[in-house]
């Protein structure tokens, strides 16, 4: 356990922002992709409503 | 005297820490018991940590449970499977808007990354501890477990002590964020039927979408997706049941007890863990903000307004975090009922936390390998 050194190092943030871009926008786009999917389905395999 | 000295000689072996370890323990062994919080994983947790800090004790049979278990990670895979089989999607499939709840609701995750590496953590340790934010014990455990990181046992404590506590820290969390104009807000709920086709396609194609894009995630979710295939397949009714109480009883109960293994005083009395133990509260309280800002800026293009204490059930803990918000909306309106609004964004949060995992996995493990750390 010797591998942490507490201090400030913004470099090191600074080398993962993009990490941080990308895994935010990985969600949205697979969870985009899932939801365009349900409406989809929803739409193909809703019930057809009986004529009065 | 000879005989006394032998019979109590191994109380002189006993450190500090391991006293600190087993006052530890006691607590997580209260909390379970006196406040049921998380009682089937805190309760093993607890006991094993006292187990485990007893001067000169063999470990073996615990060591031996976690590298089975844990360090294979089938023990967070196989009660993936339990906690499919016990969610209904159908609040999320009947109002598929949610889900975006569920993404932002990740935000905090993220976010703990950043601050992690920003205090000193490595990138590989800093991205286990952000995934305490996916409030999600079994996906906690496997990113930790993948990266190896040493530590697992605070890591785990965090994750479970913080979702146990989903309501205490979210509400004060969303009163900031929110007006109580904005926490009155009421949404009219006319779900649209869900047909069976629907409830048997969507984890196939979750598995198959969430998979390719974060194949490292494809496991967690895939898994996940199986319980819940289980359970909506209809032809499976007593391995849904089987599933959802003796497999996920089980496999929590072995869970909690090798997870103590990594909860040895050496390694857990440090100033990383309270680090960790901090930068944890900060991935809820930041999960919480991200989904709540993100139902605020939706409100700003949309004719429909949401209530944007939705967005704080986005996160994966459920239903702790879908009853809070509803039970806040009561709070300001008592005939707001907002509940199944959340419960569609916290299912969903269940979905993104492992998605997240697997992400974030992904993306740390290509950074360590460009930098030749891996």
């Amino acid at each position: 356990m010797n591998n942490f050194n507490l201090g400030f190092y913004p470099a090191a943030l600074w080398d993962v922002l993009p990490i941080l871009g990308k895994g935010l926008l990985g969600i949205f786009v697979v969870i985009c992709a899932i939801w365009g999917f349900v409406v989809l389905l929803n739409k193909l395999t809703a019930p057809k409503k009986e004529k009065n | 005297m000879q005989l006394l000295v032998e019979l109590f000689g191994n109380i002189g072996n006993f450190t500090l820490e391991q006293g600190a370890m087993i006052i530890i323990g006691a607590a997580l062994i209260w909390c379970a018991i006196k406040k049921e919080m998380e009682p089937s994983l805190l309760l093993p947790m607890g006991f094993g940590a006292i187990l485990v800090n007893l001067p000169m004790v063999n470990t073996e049979a615990i060591e031996t449970l976690f590298e089975a278990g844990i360090a294979t990670e089938l023990f967070p895979l196989l009660l993936f499977i339990g906690i499919g089989a016990m969610i209904d999607f159908g609040p999320l499939l009947s109002n598929p808007k949610m889900m975006l709840f569920g993404a932002a609701a990740q935000f905090g995750i993220f976010f703990t990354l950043g601050m992690a590496t920003l205090f000193g953590f490595e990138l590989k340790d800093a991205a286990s501890i952000a995934i305490i934010g996916a409030a999600d014990g079994p996906t906690s455990i496997y990113v930790a477990n993948y990266f190896h990181s040493n530590y697992q046992g605070p890591i785990m404590v965090a994750a479970y002590s913080y979702m146990a506590l989903v309501p205490i820290v979210q509400p004060p969390v969303i009163r900031l964020c929110t007006t109580r104009k904005e926490r009155m807000i009421r949404m009219p709920y006319s779900p649209s039927a869900v047909s069976g086709t629907t409830r048997i396609l969507f984890p196939i194609f979750v598995t198959l979408v969430a998979g390719t894009i974060a194949p490292k995630s494809a496991e967690l979710i895939g898994f996940l997706m199986f319980g819940n295939l289980i359970r909506e397949c209809g032809v499976l009714g007593s391995l849904s049941t089987s599933a959802q109480n003796e497999l996920a009883n089980l496999i929590t109960l072995m869970l909690g007890l090798s997870v103590s293994f990594r909860m040895k005083a050496e390694a857990f009395v440090t100033v990383e863990t309270l680090a960790i133990l901090a930068l944890g509260l900060v991935a809820f309280v930041f999960d919480t903000v991200g989904g709540v800002m993100f139902a605020k800026l939706l409100n700003l293009f949309s004719k429909n307004k949401i209530n944007p204490m939705i967005g704080a059930a986005g996160i994966s803990a459920f239903p702790m975090a879908s009853r809070v918000v509803h039970k806040m909306g009561r709070e300001e309106d008592q005939s707001n009922f907002l509940l199944m609004h959340a419960a569609g964004a916290n299912v969903s949060g269940q979905i993104a936390s492992v998605i997240a995992g697997g992400l974030v996995i992904t993306l740390v493990e290509n950074a360590l390998h460009a930098a030749g750390l891996m």
